[in-house]
């Protein structure tokens, strides 16, 4: 038996100063300032302590009983200050908080504490190293649940109880397989667990009070409808897999096939509007991924001067919202809609079908559309898809009822195949990954087509709708587009598919001494060589925001560069 | 031994650690530093006076509605092609559940802040309970938030057709839902009585209160706040002088004199004149600072503009401030302004222009009313309303900037001259804006000012409360139509104080006199708009319910000329076409404004009044 405590600290601090000159460029926030600094300062301290008692013990020769209890404590503070002026001197030298105008200056910020504190124990359990069984629980108290969070047990404050088994059996070991010597493992896996996330805000749970300003001074408001009996996220799993190794490992597989179902998801349900708020922090949706997750490697050569290795990973995922309380979310983004609604996937794109656009005056008169503010279109306006209208019918006006899921950000396939040749010392290695099935709003692409006032634009508008008659995909022109012609659409999805040749390196190795070091190595490496996609932007594999709900959403990040490497390194 | 000492540091450490969270309830529960929890507020009166203020700072969120709804809808305004769909439907009457301006959350946020503020005050301070206790300024604050309740209600009420009633000791989200999903009557059975000398004493009876209706239609709501206001209410309006020297501060929040206003016009919508009399009155006739709501030249003739500069206990009974350098700015400018930034999205009617560039100043009619034929225009006087209208309530911007006055009144006089041509090329090309909201305001300031109540509005209200008021004395009924027309031309109604010339609404800017003044009489004249020529009359003689009707019309269209856009002109015609059981009254007027193709598709839906309210509750 042995105890074990591990104690981590953390006090991490990001200053960041943003200064948006004047010289150059357009002005900012409505016009109002010509130019704009900004502090932020983030601080996050920290402090963790995992303790545990770890216990080993075989009886016998055949039973192996091994056991894990502790404690896992965390504590985290962050804080957040920023402020902002504006119009400093024109000539964009003073850059400091204190040079902008007086009465343009604005400060905010946040101060978020959360503690967790979870009791656990595992335990694990082999016979003959044929029979593997595993268990464990965990009492979880976290400061962000309510303080009468559903699903939970009270003792002084609410704890979730979460757990986890598994069951496996190595088939290789036993003894009607001993004589088939290509075999090295066979196993046979299943588990099943249900862990929680407290991932729901600091404040969800709490009855606070906001201030809002009132002429000089200023006044407290209360900040939610308390919603104190909100819980944890809970994430159930179940997994079955197959490992299997052959001919002295040279062929090892897996393959795991799971089903993963999220319950209690936080959401921000509408409520009624007589309570005095739009939305309120719930435990209100269920989502369910599905998927299946293959590994492979091959040595396919193996002579002691050369080696070839190939391996592959693929997988495959379903995401699906089983149930979202108020039947549909919708999530306002710059520049899009995000949707989360029963039969869909997650934070799927939410907007109008985009069918073309009328070429002629005739055309736009007969299809007899309007606008949602009640204008008809007009020849060289987009034409829209007319699904439904306020009494489930197609109305004739393109509005709110017309909106319906035009993509999502998550991929149905994605994977990767790496392929190695070794000579003596020489290695050439090339990695391949893919992506299909998902998509991307190419945010950019909207920008630079949409045509609504001075800024440039690309030379797709060109082909912009000028003249009776033409057959065109892109719409007029309009200042202000107060038609709606650049609306978010299916205009603006694209298929964000792609192969890519990720990396190519060749290397060569010296593994002991060379000169003064211990060893070395001499490499020459190439990234992002080539990709294969019908993604009109810079770059279809890009992600803005950690946020699920901002992925497959490009609003114009630097592309990643293709890179040639070439360098030496040395071992000390 | 090594062993040990390693086993001491470990322990040592798990001990430190537990003992540093002390409690598992307490480390759980970690003090968040920046949110305020209600368990950490009302310790002292500093704290109740910012729940108070927090009020305020919500009331302050329902300006653009207010105008929309109130304005939109009715006759003064409409749209631009700027205008985006959730105006549009506003404007087409069509308004969907997701319209942003339509919502009644915020009206909701304001009752439910209330509702917790009365709860809180009834529980911690008791003796705004009992009305023999000396007067605090706790019951002044809880004066405070019952008026904001109330008014709150009452618009929500004239918007919505009928709204849920939120009892304050509903406080939990499943209470609210139970009750506003329960058939009949909900019996709410958690009762507690508050000892008066604090709040250790309560005792909890487990005695039901019955709260019997969900929902509240107007008359509902006007019978319950009036009750409640007249009952409960034994001072409001907190001294704040934050800065001894800024009056300012008593008329932006509820002060007796505002109570009052809102009792008086739940009365009047009601059609209770003797109790809308009586609490306008409190208004009209406050001797206190010198008569300081009768009309004076304070505010008269070019000073009339400065009630959209200041704030001045003079005119204004409550005010919601708004001030940019504090950070408290609303959308009013950039909804009307057509000068970059803005958006230029609604902008006046013909039929509001019309109001003031089509009444005139000092016009000599000679005639007899015995040959009302005969009589004529013998001097058209000069056209325009330039002290309210054209400058301040309304501008024609051309390149950014207001066309001056002498130019558009030029434009004015050629029209009376009939020539209509020269007269377009003056506006020609210019964009007719609002300009309540944007007078003396920079582009980027956004913070005008917003009258709830002012002093003309209540002196116009009363005139409509006499015109038809009337009692029997001695067996003869006495009416009032008198004191209506006095109120709105010059202010004789009102004992005149040597030190302070009543002026009255139309006198104050010019056209209260003899000559240019309403007339109500047997026979009154109609004349051009353009020429001032008499064009036609009605006979009235012996029909003193057609006087009425003339004089209501008088004082609706001075209401227009003086109120325009501060959000009421659409209750207004619906006040109107209710008291004269006639919603064609509403609907010929509001469809006016409407391209001719779609005239009679509006006047026939508005002649269903179900089409007037905002359909949210249903």
């Amino acid at each position: 038996m042995s105890v074990h405590s591990d104690i981590g600290i953390t006090y991490n601090v990001l200053k960041e100063q943003v200064f948006m000159p004047n010289v150059g460029m357009e002005l900012y926030y409505n016009k109002e300032a010509i130019n704009v600094s900004k502090s932020t300062n983030n601080s996050l301290s920290a402090f963790y302590n995992n303790t545990y008692f770890n216990f080993n013990k075989s009886f016998g020769k055949d039973h192996v009983l091994s056991s894990i209890s502790g404690v896992h404590i965390l504590s985290n503070k962050f804080e957040l200050d920023w402020g902002l002026t504006k119009n400093a001197h024109p000539n964009d030298q003073y850059r400091m908080l204190q040079d902008g105008a007086n009465n343009l200056r604005e400060i905010g910020g946040a101060n978020r504490d959360w503690n967790w504190l979870s009791f656990y124990e595992n335990l694990g359990y082999s016979y003959k190293d044929k029979y593997l069984l595993t268990a464990s629980v965990s009492l979880d108290g976290s400061s962000r649940v309510g303080d009468n969070a559903a699903n939970t047990i009270n003792i002084g404050a609410p704890f979730g109880l979460f757990y986890a088994a598994g069951a496996a059996w190595r088939i290789s070991n036993e003894s009607f397989l001993k004589d088939k010597p290509a075999l090295e493992e066979l196993k046979l896996r299943l588990s099943y667990g249900r862990s929680g996330n407290d991932d729901i805000g600091e404040t969800s749970a709490t009855n606070y009070y906001d201030a809002i300003k009132f002429r000089e001074t200023s006044g407290l408001i209360p900040a939610i409808i308390l919603n104190d009996e909100l819980t944890y996220e809970t994430v159930s799993t179940i997994n079955g897999g197959v490992d299997l190794a052959l001919w002295g490992n040279r062929v090892k597989t897996s393959i795991d096939v799971f089903q993963s179902t999220t319950d209690n998801m936080l959401i921000y349900t509408p409520v009624d509007a007589y309570f005095g708020f739009d939305f309120r922090p719930e435990n209100g949706g269920k989502m369910q991924n599905t998927g299946v997750e293959l590994n492979l490697f091959l040595r396919l050569m193996d002579k002691s001067s050369f080696k070839w290795d190939l391996q592959a990973s693929y997988s495959t995922v379903n995401n699906n919202i089983l149930e979202i309380k108020g039947d549909k979310l919708v999530i306002p983004v710059r520049g899009a809609e995000i949707v989360n609604m029963p039969g869909e996937q997650a934070n799927s794109f939410y907007g109008y079908i985009y069918e073309g656009v009328y070429s002629t005056t005739e055309e736009a008169e007969s299809k007899g559309l309007k606008n949602d503010k009640n204008v008809a279109y007009k020849a060289g306006d987009a034409i829209f898809t007319d699904i439904s209208g306020p009494d489930g019918t197609p109305d004739g006006i393109i509005n709110n009822f017309d909106k319906t899921v035009i993509g999502s950000s998550n991929p149905k396939h994605f994977g990767g195949i790496s392929n190695t040749f070794t000579y003596k010392r020489w290695s050439l290695n090339a990695f391949v990954q893919f992506v299909s099935g998902n998509e991307v709003f190419n945010y950019v692409r909207s920008q630079n087509e949409n045509m609504v006032g001075l800024a440039n634009q690309s030379t797709k508008v060109l082909d912009r709708w000028q003249y009776e008659g033409q057959q065109t995909e892109i719409p007029r022109a309009l200042f202000d587009d107060l038609v709606g012609n650049s609306s978010f659409s299916s205009r603006w999805i694209e298929d964000g598919s792609y192969l890519r040749l990720k990396n190519v390196s060749l290397s060569y190795t010296i593994k002991n001494e060379f000169l003064a070091f211990k060893n070395a190595q001499f490499y020459f490496s190439a990234t992002n060589l080539l990709t294969v996609s019908n993604y009109l932007g810079y770059d279809p594999e890009f992600a803005y925001s950690q946020s699920h709900k901002m992925q497959g959403i490009d609003y114009g990040l630097t592309p990643q560069s293709r890179q040639f490497v070439l360098g030496v390194k040395l071992g000390l | 031994m090594r062993n040990y000492n390693k086993y001491t540091v470990i322990v040592v450490t798990i001990l430190v650690t537990l003992i540093g969270f002390s409690s598992c309830k307490d480390f759980l529960n970690p003090e968040q530093e920046i949110n305020i929890t209600e368990d950490k507020l009302y310790e002292d009166w500093y704290e109740y006076r910012s729940i108070e203020m927090g009020l305020y700072g919500i009331q302050s969120k329902l300006v653009e509605q207010i105008v929309l709804l109130g304005e939109l809808r009715a006759d003064l305004l409409q749209i631009t092609e700027n205008a985006d769909a959730d105006m549009v439907e506003i404007y087409n009457f069509n308004i969907s559940k997701e319209n942003k301006y339509a919502s009644p959350t915020t009206f909701f946020e304001l009752i439910s802040a209330s509702n917790n503020f009365i709860r809180i005050l009834q529980e911690k301070q008791p003796q705004v309970l009992d009305p023999e206790s000396p007067i605090t300024n706790y019951d002044k604050l809880y004066g405070e938030a019952l008026c904001m309740r109330a008014w709150a209600y009452f618009n929500a009420v004239r918007i919505y057709g009928k709204v849920p009633f939120i009892y304050e000791s509903l406080t939990t989200m499943d209470e609210i839902n139970n009750f506003i999903n329960s058939s009949g009557t909900y019996i709410d059975s958690v009762h507690i009585v508050f000892g008066l000398d604090g709040y250790e004493n309560d005792t909890t009876y487990n005695k039901p209160i019955e709260l019997e209706k969900q929902y509240f239609d107007l008359d509902l709501v006007i019978d319950h706040f009036t009750n409640e206001l007249e009952n409960s209410v034994k001072a409001v309006g907190v001294n704040h002088y934050l800065d001894n020297n800024d009056q300012t501060w008593e008329v932006s929040i509820w002060n007796p004199y505002a109570m009052h206003t809102l009792l008086g016009t739940m009365y009047l919508t009601e059609g209770d004149y003797t109790q809308a009399a009586y609490n306008f009155e409190k208004i009209t006739r406050a001797s206190s600072d010198n008569y300081r709501y009768q009309l004076d030249q304070s505010f008269s003739n070019g000073r009339w503009r400065n009630i959209f500069n200041n704030i001045d206990i003079k005119e204004h009974i409550l005010t919601m401030w708004f001030n940019k350098a504090q950070f408290q700015q609303n959308q009013l400018q950039s909804f009307f302004d057509s000068r970059p930034p803005h958006k230029y999205m609604l902008k006046p009617t013909r039929r509001a222009v019309m109001f003031w560039e089509t009444i005139w100043d000092d016009y000599v009619v000679v005639g007899n009313d015995s040959k009302p034929w005969e009589t004529k225009t013998v001097y058209r006087g000069l056209p325009g309303d330039f002290y309210r209208g054209y400058g301040v309530s309304y501008a024609y911007l051309k390149n950014n900037e207001p066309i001056e006055d002498e130019k558009v009144f030029n434009m004015l006089w050629l029209k009376s001259e009939e020539d209509y041509r020269t007269s377009e090329l003056i506006v020609e090309d210019a964009d007719t804006v609002v300009w309540k909201y944007s007078w003396n305001k920079g582009v980027f300031d956004q913070d005008a000012n917003f009258p709830i109540y002012r002093a003309a509005g209540v002196h116009l209200w009363l005139a409509e409360v006499y015109t038809y008021w009337a009692f029997e004395q001695n067996g003869i009924v006495r009416p009032f139509t008198i004191n209506a027309v006095n109120i709105v031309n010059d202010g004789t109604n009102y004992t005149i104080d040597a030190d302070r010339e009543q002026m009255g609404v139309r006198g104050r800017v010019g056209f209260g006199d003899k000559s240019d003044g309403i007339k109500v009489g047997n026979i009154n004249y109609i004349f051009h708009p353009f020429t001032n020529k008499i064009e036609g009359y009605t006979d009235l003689t012996g029909d003193f319910l057609g006087k009425q009707l003339y004089l209501e019309e008088q004082i609706m269209d001075e209401r227009a000329r003086e109120l325009a856009y501060e959000g009421e002109r659409f209750n207004d015609l619906i006040r109107v076409a209710k008291r004269r059981n006639d919603p064609s009254y509403l609907a010929k007027i509001v469809s006016s404004k409407f391209p001719k193709e779609r005239r009679d598709e509006m006047y026939n839906y508005l002649l269903n009044e179900d089409n007037w309210y905002v359909h949210y509750f249903d």
